[in-house]
């Protein structure tokens, strides 16, 4: 087995999600839905 | 790839662009648009129709903005002036200095008005053209017509899986789960499958989505497919597994859900996140999609999940072995369990 083969096994995906969501405040209930869009593609506004 | 960077020179530009940025043609909406997109998330939200509706709209946009420093468009998709005007001032106020809105306008289908100085103008069908093609080019779609169309693309499809294929796949990964070889197996083939997918953009055979769905059951399986979502792979990884959950039979469809929603949001399409993540029935909670829900609510960068190919060299030699109880254990329970058993004598 390939070393990029390994990787997957040893990295805990929830446990990092887990963390992440833990580092952030708890969203505010503003009882709205929004939306988000984060910025993947290359972009410039002018 | 390195693609070159897609110019929004105006006002004109960007109602043209919006629809294919977010996927779906806004309707009765408030979109806000960062004019540094990188240093802040566009949003959109359903318009509000009275004070207090524009006042949670407001206090629910405001915090992806507070610290971002960035200036922002605000544009409301109405036919109802009122309605945008008031959305706007709303927003505006409580977005205060420290994010000024440049501009406020007014969308209704190809006419665009300013709210806050007098300018309107219609999308001209050339601009539109150009960004019909960009959107080709670069993602291969065209953006819904409605978010109802959009909603309708998650729902279950008449390409459903066969019962008696589902129900083959079933018994034949529940055997391969017996054995550590056999869920080796079937992860040397998850990746095959997911990898020539994922490339391809082909459409899985039922044996395979009724595999794949299977697998997934499986918490250690369903990892496998997730830590497989790449940042740059991370639409087509969405795409297949909402492909998978419209043909998913009831009751398991949370995995391929979550994964399809992990993806989305790791490509950042939140809309399309959130409706994948809608497609889990209330009665079954599923800790993966209450994570990635709550990343959505709380507006977290999906730049900031960590994703194993981009991980530092070294990093997995470093990471303690798991625990033996306690939460880890706990998580490592599957979800709810169909209610068919499995077939006796299936193979695969």
């Amino acid at each position: 087995m390939t070393e990029p083969d390994q990787k997957p096994q040893l990295f805990d995906p929830e446990a990092a999600m887990r963390r992440l969501v833990a580092d952030h405040p708890e969203p505010r209930l503003s009882g709205v839905v929004v939306d988000r869009f984060h910025a993947v593609p290359p972009l410039a506004a002018r | 790839m390195t693609e070159s960077p897609l110019i929004v020179r105006g006002l004109e530009d960007l109602v043209a662009y919006i629809p294919h940025r977010l996927g779906v043609e806004p309707v009765n909406s408030v979109v806000v648009f960062p004019t540094d997109p990188g240093s802040a998330p566009i949003s959109r939200v359903d318009l509000p129709r009275t004070p207090d509706e524009v006042e949670m709209v407001a206090k629910g946009i405001v915090p992806a903005y507070a610290d971002r420093g960035t200036e922002v468009v605000l544009l409301a998709y109405t036919d109802r002036r009122d309605l945008a005007e008031a959305a706007c001032e709303g927003i505006s106020a409580t977005l205060g200095s420290a994010c000024p809105v440049v501009a406020a306008v007014t969308v209704n289908g190809d006419r665009w008005v300013r709210l806050d100085r007098p300018e309107h103008g219609v999308v001209s069908q050339a601009v539109r053209d150009r960004f019909a093609a960009e959107g080709l080019y670069r993602s291969g779609k065209v953006p819904y017509s409605s978010p109802s169309q959009h909603k309708a693309s998650f729902a279950t499809s008449p390409r459903t899986i066969p019962v008696e294929v589902m129900a083959s796949a079933r018994a034949a990964a529940a055997t391969a789960l017996r054995s550590p070889d056999g869920i080796e197996g079937e992860r040397a083939w998850m990746r095959v499958v997911l990898n020539r997918h994922v490339i391809s953009g082909g459409t899985l055979s039922d044996p395979d989505a009724a595999r794949l769905l299977s697998n997934v059951q499986n918490i250690e399986l369903r990892d496998h497919a997730w830590t497989a979502i790449s940042r740059q792979d991370a639409d087509r990884h969405a795409h297949l597994w909402k492909d998978v959950l419209t043909r998913s039979p009831a009751g398991l469809q949370a995995p391929a859900a979550a994964l399809a929603a992990y993806g989305f949001w790791i490509g950042g399409d939140g809309i399309s996140a959130r409706v994948a993540l809608e497609q889990i029935p209330p009665e079954q909670p599923y800790s993966m999609a209450n994570l990635i829900g709550t990343a959505l609510a709380a507006g977290i960068d999906p730049k900031t999940m960590p994703v194993p190919n981009e991980l530092p060299e070294g990093f997995f030699s470093r990471q303690p072995p798991p625990p033996t109880g306690g939460v880890h254990a706990e998580r490592r329970v599957p979800p709810s369990p169909p209610q068919s058993g499995p077939t006796p004598g299936a193979t695969r």
